[in-house]
């Protein structure tokens, strides 16, 4: 019976102390899994930081050129009308 | 017969063990040779049977021959076998140069034939000298059977009390090996002695405990031994159906085993009852055939018990004469054989011959004669022990039972600790697995989640890189546009001879601000393509423009300090962008209004912040009389759109200009 009860003791030790290595082992596997997948994200998030600023600064350089378009237009304007201006006065003295 | 019984018993198990094993060789072969186990259990196999084959072949011829009369004489001397005294003889002459084992079992055997010729003063001495042979050589059956044999002679004898003394060790002996036919036998033996003593409870109860142990065992000696003895409890207690059933199947097994001896004792019964029953010619019948069988196996107590019973018989005919011959004749016997406990049988006729023949004289003489038998068989003395005896034997009982109640407490209590282990240790590894269980479960959501996360943000960045792909084709355009736009004006001045001064400026002006939007332009692709920009790459970009500007203005001196512990500080290419251009526009400002003549750009490490100072030695401007223009307002919103702080102070030696950012 004592023999038996032993039996039965160790067994259940056995069972449990598997179980408990088993349940370890699976959080730890988790916890690499979640960090690499963590590290991905930071990598991920990084990336698009980058991006964001590489947009901004490409938005706000858009603007720039707008408004250097608009400078140009201008001063193109200007120069036709100095053109136009030149050749009014050669037909008139013509 | 019994001891026979239990030899032939081992014999046919080592048979069935060697069969067994051969099959299950055979089977193991086949199936599995490869296995591990299979091969230990063979080689298990061969050393258990190797070990019983080397046990048999131990034995000497002369040994096997006096354990086969050992085990013959068990069922042969009861029935009268005439070589039987010789083969005896054979196996003592052997046995003298055997170990005591031998000789021992020899001297049982002489003692067992001493008893069939009621020589038991004898017998008994060869039992003890059996059990002194046997010594402590662990021989328990030969000891308990010697036992048996000493208290079936005191039995004979009428020595009650010793005789259940040695039942009584026997029965130990048979208990703590729990050999049941040994335990029946002496059972039996009780029963016989209370019968004689003529206390029909304490017989019936032995005689009945033997059938019960002896249920599956008809054809044994001591089960037919309480057979016929209780048929004549139940004949004498006027039960004669009973008795004569047990009879009849008495004699059905006598018959099947062609034993005489137990034979005659059924009939002994059966006459019995049809004497009391007065069926006299039947009694007579079965009584005279009785004699007869008792004659041919010379057991000379029951030659003498027929003699009374038959006396018994003559004086129910009133046949004095026959009678008193009978009952004179038994006396003869038992006398000679100093057999009491059937004296007082024979007295009985003899007394109720002589009443009735009304000779008181010779009445008062037999009286005083069966009383003095009786007084030998049955003292105070004598009673006290038996009841003694009995009082032990009862309390080695109850406390053979108390024990037995406390280890089937103690078993009942095992289990319950045994259960209840069972029960906990389920019921922590069923919590153990469902734990297990439920965090697998979470840690699929956790995951599920993170990887939707991910999924979501390569998306994001997937879409952001495209509108950067095409933000990035956009400005290539442009600013191929725009060198084609310098190029062409270029080339439209070189080409044509322009007087007119307006023409000519204006056509410089847009050369020179698509020159200054190329720049910018560059500027910004160069902070976008740079995922961070370190003050070591600032100082590089804005000597650059120092270096363009001193074209312009060669009399101005530049500085640009940096701490060294500032060098490698990375700016992301937002901030690095702001600040860039922030300091363009101040040394452009110094460069353009101040009328300076030295201009400093200082960067340095201040806590936690980072200071940045562009200060000049020029005219300065007063900051509450000049409106803030479009390039000191874009300075500061530069600044503040990176967290950082702007601080402008001017005065007519000279204009700082602050920032600071955090790092």
């Amino acid at each position: 019976m004592i023999i038996l009860l032993i039996a039965i003791v160790i067994a259940f030790v056995v069972s449990i102390a598997s179980l408990y290595f088993g349940y370890s082992k699976q959080k730890r596997t988790f916890k690499k899994r979640t960090t690499s997948l963590e590290n991905y994200i930071i990598v991920l998030g990084k990336q698009q930081e980058k991006q964001l600023n590489q947009l901004k600064l490409s938005d706000f350089l858009s603007e720039q050129l707008k408004e250097s378009n608009d400078h140009l237009n201008k001063i193109i304007y200007d120069v036709n009308f100095q053109l136009f201006l030149v050749m009014f006065n050669k037909k008139n003295n013509n | 017969m019994l001891i026979f019984n239990y030899f032939w018993l081992c014999l046919t198990k080592k048979i069935i063990i060697k069969c067994s094993f051969n099959r299950i060789t055979y089977l193991l072969f086949n199936i599995s040779m490869k296995n591990l186990i299979s091969l230990i259990l063979i080689l298990l196999l061969f050393c258990s049977c190797n070990k019983s084959e080397k046990l048999n072949k131990s034995l000497t011829p002369n040994q096997r021959q006096i354990i086969s009369v050992y085990n013959g004489v068990g069922k042969n001397y009861l029935e009268g076998s005439d070589s039987i005294e010789a083969t005896i003889q054979n196996i003592e002459n052997i046995s003298k140069t055997e170990s005591d084992r031998y000789k021992a079992m020899v001297t049982i055997c002489r003692g067992n034939m001493s008893t069939k010729s009621s020589e038991y003063e004898i017998a008994t001495k060869k039992f003890r000298k059996a059990i002194q042979l046997l010594g402590n050589s662990g021989r328990d059956t030969l000891v308990a059977r010697s036992y048996n044999g000493i208290a079936s002679c005191y039995k004979n004898k009428g020595d009650y009390p010793n005789a259940i003394s040695n039942y009584q060790n026997a029965l130990r002996i048979f208990n703590r090996i729990n050999f049941v036919n040994g335990i029946a036998t002496a059972y039996a033996g009780l029963g016989q002695l209370y019968l004689q003593k003529n206390d029909i409870t304490l017989a019936k109860k032995h005689l009945k405990m033997t059938i019960k142990l002896l249920k599956n065992k008809k054809y044994s000696h001591s089960y037919l031994i309480a057979s016929h003895t209780l048929a004549n409890i139940y004949g004498m207690s006027g039960d004669m159906k009973s008795a004569l059933k047990i009879d009849e199947e008495g004699l059905r097994i006598t018959d099947s085993i062609k034993s005489d001896h137990f034979k005659a004792t059924f009939l002994d019964n059966k006459a019995n009852c049809f004497m009391y029953s007065n069926q006299l010619d039947s009694a007579q019948y079965y009584f005279d055939k009785c004699l007869e069988m008792d004659i041919k196996t010379g057991i000379d107590k029951q030659i003498a018990d027929s003699h009374s019973n038959l006396g018994q018989l003559a004086l129910f005919k009133k046949e004095f004469a026959t009678a008193e011959k009978q009952a004179l004749k038994s006396l003869e016997i038992l006398k000679r054989i100093d057999h009491k406990p059937y004296m007082p049988k024979a007295y009985d006729v003899l007394e109720q011959l002589y009443t009735q023949q009304g000779d008181y004289k010779k009445v008062i003489e037999i009286q005083k004669k069966s009383f003095q038998v009786y007084k030998e068989m049955i003292t105070e003395k004598k009673e006290a022990s038996i009841a003694e005896f009995n009082i032990l034997y009862e309390t080695q009982e109850k406390e053979k039972q108390i024990l037995e109640s406390k280890s089937e407490t103690n078993k009942k209590h095992n289990q319950l600790i045994i259960a209840t282990v069972t029960f906990l240790g389920l019921l922590l590894i069923t919590f153990l697995i469902y734990r297990q269980q439920k965090l697998k479960n979470k840690q699929q959501e956790q995951e599920f989640e993170l990887k939707t996360a991910i999924s979501q943000i390569e998306n994001q960045n997937k879409l952001q890189e495209q509108r950067l792909n095409i933000s990035r084709d956009l400005h290539d355009n442009i600013g191929s546009q725009l060198t084609f736009i310098i190029s062409s004006v270029d080339n439209v001045k070189y080409a044509f001879d322009i007087d007119n001064k307006k023409l000519d400026d204006k056509l410089t002006n847009i050369s020179s601000f698509a020159k200054e939007t190329i720049v910018e332009l560059r500027d910004t692709i160069w902070a976008m393509n740079s995922n961070e920009i370190t003050f070591e790459d600032l100082e590089s970009r804005i000597h650059n423009f120092i270096e363009k500007a001193k074209e312009a203005k060669d009399e101005i001196q530049f500085s640009f300090e940096t701490d060294d512990n500032l060098q490698a500080t990375k700016l992301t290419s937002i901030k690095g962008m702001n600040v860039y251009r922030t300091i363009q526009e101040a040394v452009n400002n110094s460069i353009k209004y101040a009328d300076a003549s030295t201009v400093s750009i200082t960067v340095k490490r201040i806590e936690s912040q980072i200071q940045i100072k562009i200060e000049d030695d020029g005219i300065g401007f007063d900051e509450t009389a000049i409106q803030k223009g479009n390039g000191l307002k874009n300075m500061q919103k530069r600044i503040e759109d990176i967290g950082g702080n702007f601080n402008l102070e001017s005065s007519n030696l000279g204009t700082l200009i602050t920032i600071l950012l955090n790092n």
